[in-house]
């Protein structure tokens, strides 16, 4: 039988993404062997002949890179500002711990173990050395979930964290940084969101780890986070401090724990080892339960699609009309809207609604 | 989305064709509108290019900065834009004829279509980047202008019922019903694609995909940025700090982003052409909106730039692009925007007969009929009653106070006094008339209200138009600030966001 521990090492590396793509469709088995098998639904699209759309654009990258860089420059004097002025750090603050990686912009940090192990080390020493002034910022702090969630055990990288002393206690908040314009009330909601959503993974993953460690006086994960994104057109951050995270991440807890309860129950289905499966061959020939929204994040959404336009599914029509239909097909629902005999109880009611609905005009 | 509109999905995908919504167009088309399109590059907000005219000119304007990140050359390719958007709108100080309350036609409206949604929000960027202006500044300098004027018409879009500017692909949506899923309908290629592949179902639907490729947003494929449009712009870098010629570079990105924004600009024209072809009637209630929709222009743009050309040197209130930090502004705003949502569908209901018929469905209007007129007035003064008889529906908001108009009489009011339950089907409601009370009104019959002969005759009942009311209630929160209460509703915010800001200028000095 295949074990998760086969996985490779690459799979522990960009958990966060694969648990928010999954989240989109929950439901399409197809979707969750992508992020449990971490094969990238582009190459599964590749596979079946269907040119992959999806990627980001090499300006944006740059431009998330610059804008990190900006912040964190000259030991974070920029997001230590914002922070200062929301009320996230204290006035004067200092210090900044950089554990992002050389390749992602940091000074001195070369490989991901050596992250894990300094942000090991401050979340001990902020336990136990009781003369140990922390660092207020640290940029890119990186975690290892334990075994048990989706994977055998999974790596996390926290935008920025900043540390505080409230009433005796090391309190640590995560942030989440986006380069997306803040327009106030007019801010893309959707961008907001997720940026939220994000952030409560972060304070999930950092509390289980932190709870993992088993340390005597734990430092506190505050369930109150913060967003950092751009004053549009500009480099400036535009903090949204005082985030509530609870909700989000007790959907994180619950989404990892799903999820893993899924990746276990779908890879005891195999019974050779993984190493010997085409593991794209087996994503691919998976089930699926195509919505509107796996144009928003899946490259398999046109195979879908050419799949539920064969089958003149209603979804075709889109999500409401597919709630409305069910299981009735859209060549159906035009003989039953034309008065052709109901066949089944389902196929009655339905008939029942849509002439309701086709009203002669007054 | 209603039970109805998955009727006319299904009797869209029927014949394969998008199919009418409403029985007339809730959209005045322009002869000649003003158009204009934006790509920029992934990551900014400030457009890279822009592609603007009127309809019918021989070719529109291409715009193209070298690099989307360079301000100078992107504010060069706006204030181009602005000074031609200004003209167009006839704002002040850009013209010797501006419009002006005085001399305000409804036919000189100007209007202008943009592909999407996201094209809308352009507008918005377009006012954070170029609206702060610092103390001494020229503030009637072209940029600040669009800034204001764009800032302008983003809030505008978002009033229901406004014909200023147009989302092309809403446009298309709300006249029509796809037999599509809303979402890729979002792409204008897309809509109009419906109309212009042949075939049926199900080859059109795979053909509609193919042209919905074409993106249409400001942002462009990622593919393009990876393949053609990145070299290009590490090119035109390593260019520049050789210090040799970027003219052939920047022409080669040109042409790229040309072809984008021509694509951009022939879908808007597509759609336009569509609409323009319909054989459906405008709505009568659509000038009363072209004239609510040029008050509005004139008191909060105009005016703002009348008193920014005044030598005064008063300050003069200009719009935040992000708030109005005050509770009053915000209560006002409310209200404007609840009264334009009222008298939307007021205004449209009496000429469509769909619009009607949805109405009844949702319980906004109802169907009578009049068993019984009489009159109470004493002396000189008329005022008809009548009884009808209301089918009970299976939603029904008619409640004792309300306002309706009979339909096809916008002006008309009458006012429910008492609603009785007759039997398990229906109501037995008097209603008054309030106006007009003596003269005709038009309906199956034409005659005064206390006139018998409407007994027996089924009427609909639709919602009275009290935007009017509503619209009072914004004045009545300004008027408030002397009340009881006022130094809770009417304090001033303390947050001053200006400070969080880094004026453009410091921030290049900085890097």
């Amino acid at each position: 039988m295949a074990g998760l521990d086969e996985l490779t090492d690459e799979a522990r590396r960009n958990t966060r993404g694969r648990f928010e793509q999954w989240v989109k469709n929950p439901q399409c088995e197809t979707n969750t062997l992508s992020a449990v098998l971490n094969v990238k639904l582009a190459d599964v699209a590749l596979s079946l002949g269907y040119q992959p759309e999806y990627g980001q654009s090499p300006f944006a990258i740059t431009r998330g890179l610059q804008f990190e860089g900006w912040l964190f420059k000259d030991e974070a004097k920029v997001i230590r500002e914002s922070m200062e002025k929301v009320g996230i750090l204290e006035a004067n603050s200092s210090g900044f711990l950089d554990l992002r990686l050389t390749m992602n912009g940091g000074k001195s940090i070369k490989s991901v173990d050596a992250a894990l192990e300094k942000s090991h080390e401050l979340l001990v020493n902020l336990s136990k050395d009781k003369k140990f002034i922390p660092t207020t910022i640290i940029a890119g702090l990186m975690l290892k979930i334990p075994k048990g969630v989706m994977l055998p055990e999974a790596t996390l990288i926290i935008d920025v964290a900043s540390i505080q002393r409230v009433d005796d206690e090391w309190v640590i908040r995560v942030g989440e940084i986006k380069v997306f314009p803040d327009r106030g009330g007019h801010t893309d909601s959707n961008e907001i969101s997720t940026a939220r959503a994000q952030a409560g993974v972060y304070q999930h993953a950092l509390q289980i780890t932190v709870d993992s460690l088993g340390l005597t006086n734990p430092p506190v994960v505050s369930t109150n986070g913060y967003l950092v994104f751009t004053w549009p057109g500009t480099n400036s951050p535009v903090i949204r401090a005082n985030e509530d995270l609870t909700y989000q991440a007790r959907r994180a807890a619950l989404g990892f724990e799903r999820l893993d309860n899924l990746a276990q129950e779908l890879i005891s289905k195999k019974t050779q080892n993984l190493a010997e499966v085409d593991l794209k061959d087996w994503i691919a020939h998976s089930k699926t339960e195509y919505k509107e929204i796996c144009w928003s994040f899946c490259d398999l959404a046109p195979r879908c699609q050419d799949l539920a336009i064969a089958d003149d599914r209603a979804i075709v029509l889109g999500t409401e009309a597919s709630k409305l239909l069910g299981s009735v097909s859209v060549g159906r629902a035009i003989e039953l809207l034309e008065g052709v005999d109901p066949k089944t109880d389902v196929e009655r009611a339905l008939q029942v609604q849509l002439l309701a609905a086709k009203w002669e005009t007054v | 989305m209603s039970t109805r509109d998955i009727v006319r999905q299904l009797e869209a995908a029927k014949i394969s064709q998008p199919v009418p919504r409403y029985s007339t167009l809730h959209v005045r088309l322009v002869d000649n509108p003003f158009m204009v399109a934006f790509v920029r590059m992934a990551g900014e907000s400030r457009p890279w290019g822009i592609v603007y005219g009127r309809l019918n000119d021989a070719a529109p304007r291409v715009l193209t900065a070298g690099d989307g990140r360079n301000r100078e050359a992107v504010a060069e390719i706006c204030e181009e834009f602005g000074v031609a958007l200004c003209q167009y709108f006839r704002a002040e100080g850009h013209t010797f004829n501006p419009i002006t309350k005085d001399n305000l036609d409804t036919k000189d409206l100007p209007q202008i279509w943009v592909p999407g949604e996201r094209h809308v929000e352009m507008f918005h960027h377009l006012e954070y980047a170029y609206w702060r202006v610092r103390k001494g500044d020229d503030r009637t300098q072209p940029l600040t202008v669009l800034a204001r004027l764009s800032g302008w018409i983003f809030r505008e879009s978002g009033r229901t019922g406004q014909q200023q500017i147009i989302d092309a692909a809403r446009a298309l949506r709300d006249a029509y019903a796809f037999p599509a899923d809303t979402l890729s309908l979002g792409n204008l290629t897309t809509a109009v694609a419906w109309f212009k592949e042949d075939g049926v179902l199900p080859e059109k639907r795979i053909r509609v995909r193919t042209a919905g490729e074409q993106r249409v947003s400001p942002t462009l494929d990622p593919g393009l940025d990876k393949d053609v449009l990145s070299p290009l712009v590490e090119q035109r870098a390593d260019l520049l700090k050789a210090g040799k010629s970027l003219t052939l570079v920047e022409q080669k990105i040109h042409d790229a982003l040309g072809r984008e924004l021509m694509a951009r600009w022939n879908s808007m024209v597509d759609a336009y052409r569509i609409l323009a072809n319909d054989t459906r009637a405008e709505n009568i209630g659509v000038e009363k909106l072209v004239k609510s929709t040029m008050d509005k222009y004139v008191v909060e743009f105009q005016r703002v730039e009348r008193g920014m050309l005044d030598s005064s040197g008063d300050p003069v209130f200009t719009p935040h692009p992000e708030t109005d930090f005050h509770g009053s502004a915000a209560a006002a705003g409310y209200f404007r925007m609840q009264a334009a949502d009222v008298a939307y569908t007021a205004s449209l209901v009496h000429d469509d007969a769909e619009l009607c018929a949805e109405a009844l469905a949702s319980g906004h209007a109802f169907m009578a009929e009049v068993t019984d007129v009489w009159n109470t007035g004493v002396g000189r003064v008329t005022i008809p009653n009548w009884q009808v008889k209301v089918p009970i529906g299976e939603i029904s908001r008619l409640r004792e106070g309300e306002d309706y108009s009979l339909v096809g009489n916008p002006k008309s009011k009458v006012s429910v006094r008492e609603v009785e339950v007759v039997d398990e089907e229906h109501w037995s409601v008097h209603i008054e008339w309030e106006s007009p009370k003596v003269r005709d009104v038009s309906g199956p019959i034409s005659a005064k209200p206390l006139d018998s002969s409407w007994i027996g005759h089924r009427l609909i009942f639709v919602p009275c138009d009290t935007s009017a009311l509503t619209a009072k209630q914004a004045q009545a929160v300004w008027d408030a600030k002397d009340g009881v209460g006022a130094w809770l509703t009417h304090g001033r915010a303390p947050v001053q966001v200006e400070e969080n800001v880094i004026d453009d200028i410091t921030q290049l000095q900085d890097n």
